[in-house]
């Protein structure tokens, strides 16, 4: 008798400690939280894997989602978002009884990930259709203009100064340069920022099109660029060293991002290196977006994540994106009457970033229009050019508010 | 209010900024591409494949512009049939061209 009442008592007590116990007596979230959290986890997980959306970086986020959101205690819990966003993080705590992603977690708190994504993108970018097209570049520059609009916009949502700069970078369609602002700015708005910013990338191929069409007449959309000159080594070498001197010289703050994008770039075109090129173009990039994105998605439990500020940051992230978009468009038009009808408007979506879809977008309308159109490699250099400018940007909001 | 008008600044100032910076490394870029390469500015349409021999080595270095692609083909196809009329002995043009096995036996 003893026996099964020792067998009842310890069932008891394992019952208490399981997640399914713990959904229905955890005072800080309800039940209905974790389940449409689960649901939201699972609704990502299934736009990745089946319909391919940003696969590489969604699946890890939403897993991190999925981790960080069934019931766990503090002491077992395997990440605790809430000990990042006080103002005096305690570190002692943190290494002492943090969970496998929060002692992760450090590597975005700390500014680690972000310029490390940027070293292995450096490495696997071409920047040669923009060095072959140096006026290519202000298009990224223009392309820029939905972020600083949609700080405007979130501002009059009642988003503080801090907020409304990480949500408008998502403007500039650039995941770890989204992240990297709002973890310093506002990092309490990480997990929707984040959400936000890879879901729209996605979404780039249906976001864009209406939007360049509807600024554009077919006339436009079927001008023929004529071919890119070859771009020697000694240039493709130049350009990383002259990039960093510039924008450093100016914007100091934009140093992680530009700095390790050029240095990556450096690695893979000084043909001296090309062990540690393939290693941040592969391996290193790797390894980092996992980590980046379990934990991303690791703080975006039901406290942070289901609140009005997500739905307004969704919409945000969407005008920033249009705005974006429209602003390259339009600067295109006017490299179209400037240089008397040379210059195909469709590039200009283009210096959005989002490398290479962005790019893939404008090739495809300009087809669409005009079966014998090739601007993939015109619309790379703006593209490219986006990733400079929104870095750039990311510099600006840092220097500012910091 | 207050926030907007200062919001607005910051708009002004960060797109001014952004352009600025783009700008700069844009006229490096143009400048070293027309100095340190020497090679024809973006756009222009490159007239050496067209009108040199198919001798001329930027013909063999060409890759990427069309012309120079069309310079090559055109070359090569030169080459050929002059070897065909050294071989022959006269122009023969590829198509009519049919050894006569039977002949030579």
């Amino acid at each position: 008798m003893e026996f099964l009442q020792k067998i009842g008592s310890g069932l008891w007590n394992f019952a208490q400690t399981s997640g399914f116990s713990l959904m229905f007596t955890n005072p800080d979230v309800a039940w209905w939280q974790y389940a449409l959290m689960i649901v939201v986890s699972c609704v990502l997980l299934y736009l990745a894997i089946a319909k391919g959306f940003e696969p590489l970086l969604l699946i890890p986020i939403a897993f991190g989602m999925l981790l960080a959101n069934l019931p766990q205690t503090v002491e077992s819990g395997i990440m605790h978002p809430e000990w990042f966003t006080v103002t005096e993080i305690d570190w002692g705590n943190v290494l002492s009884h943090g969970g496998l992603l929060d002692i992760l977690y450090l590597g975005v708190k700390l500014g680690i990930y972000p310029p490390l994504i940027f070293l292995g993108i450096g490495a696997m970018t071409d920047f040669g259709p923009l060095i072959a097209n140096p006026k290519s570049i202000v298009l990224g520059a223009a392309a820029q203009l939905g972020v600083f609009i949609t700080f405007l916009g979130a501002l009059l949502l009642g988003f503080n100064f801090l907020e409304a700069s990480s949500i408008g970078i998502i403007g500039g369609a650039d995941g770890p340069t989204a992240i990297f602002v709002t973890k310093t700015l506002a990092p309490h708005l990480l997990s929707s920022i984040a959400v936000a910013a890879y879901s729209y990338m996605a979404l780039v191929p249906l976001i864009q099109p209406p939007i360049m069409k509807a600024l554009t007449t077919k006339k436009e959309r079927e001008v023929i660029m004529e071919q890119l000159r070859p771009v020697s080594k000694k240039e493709r070498i130049l350009f990383p060293i002259i990039v960093t001197i510039t924008v450093l010289i100016i914007i100091p703050d934009a140093i992680s991002l530009i700095g390790s994008l050029m240095l990556g770039n450096l690695l893979k075109e000084c043909g001296m290196a090309d062990r540690l090129s393939k290693t941040a173009q592969n391996e290193l990039i790797n390894i980092i977006t996992i980590f980046l994105g379990v934990t991303v998605g690791a703080t975006a439990t039901a406290n942070t994540f289901l609140t009005a500020d997500t739905l307004k940051i969704v919409v945000l992230g969407l005008c920033a994106f249009s705005i974006s978009t429209a602003g390259g468009v339009l600067f295109g038009k006017v490299m179209y009457w400037a240089t008397g009808g040379k210059v195909n408007p469709l590039i200009g979506s283009a210096g959005v970033s989002a490398v290479p879809m962005a790019a893939r977008v404008s090739q495809t309308v300009g087809q669409k229009a005009n079966p014998k159109n090739f601007l993939l490699m015109h619309a790379m250099g703006p593209n490219v050019a986006g990733v400079i400018g929104s870095a750039v940007a990311a510099g600006v909001f840092l220097a500012l508010y910091k | 209010m207050a926030n907007l008008t200062e919001g607005l600044s910051i708009v002004v100032l960060g797109m001014t900024v952004v352009f600025s910076v783009l700008l700069i490394i844009m006229v490096i870029m143009l400048v070293l591409g027309k100095t340190v390469n020497n090679t024809p500015a973006s756009g222009t349409k490159s007239t050496t494949a067209k009108s040199e021999s198919p001798a001329n080595p930027n013909i063999a270095a060409a890759t990427t512009n069309d012309e120079e692609i069309l310079a090559v083909l055109t070359a090569a196809a030169l080459a050929f049939r002059g070897g065909m009329q050294v071989q022959n002995g006269g122009v023969i043009g590829l198509r009519s061209y049919r050894p006569n096995v039977k002949s030579r036996w």
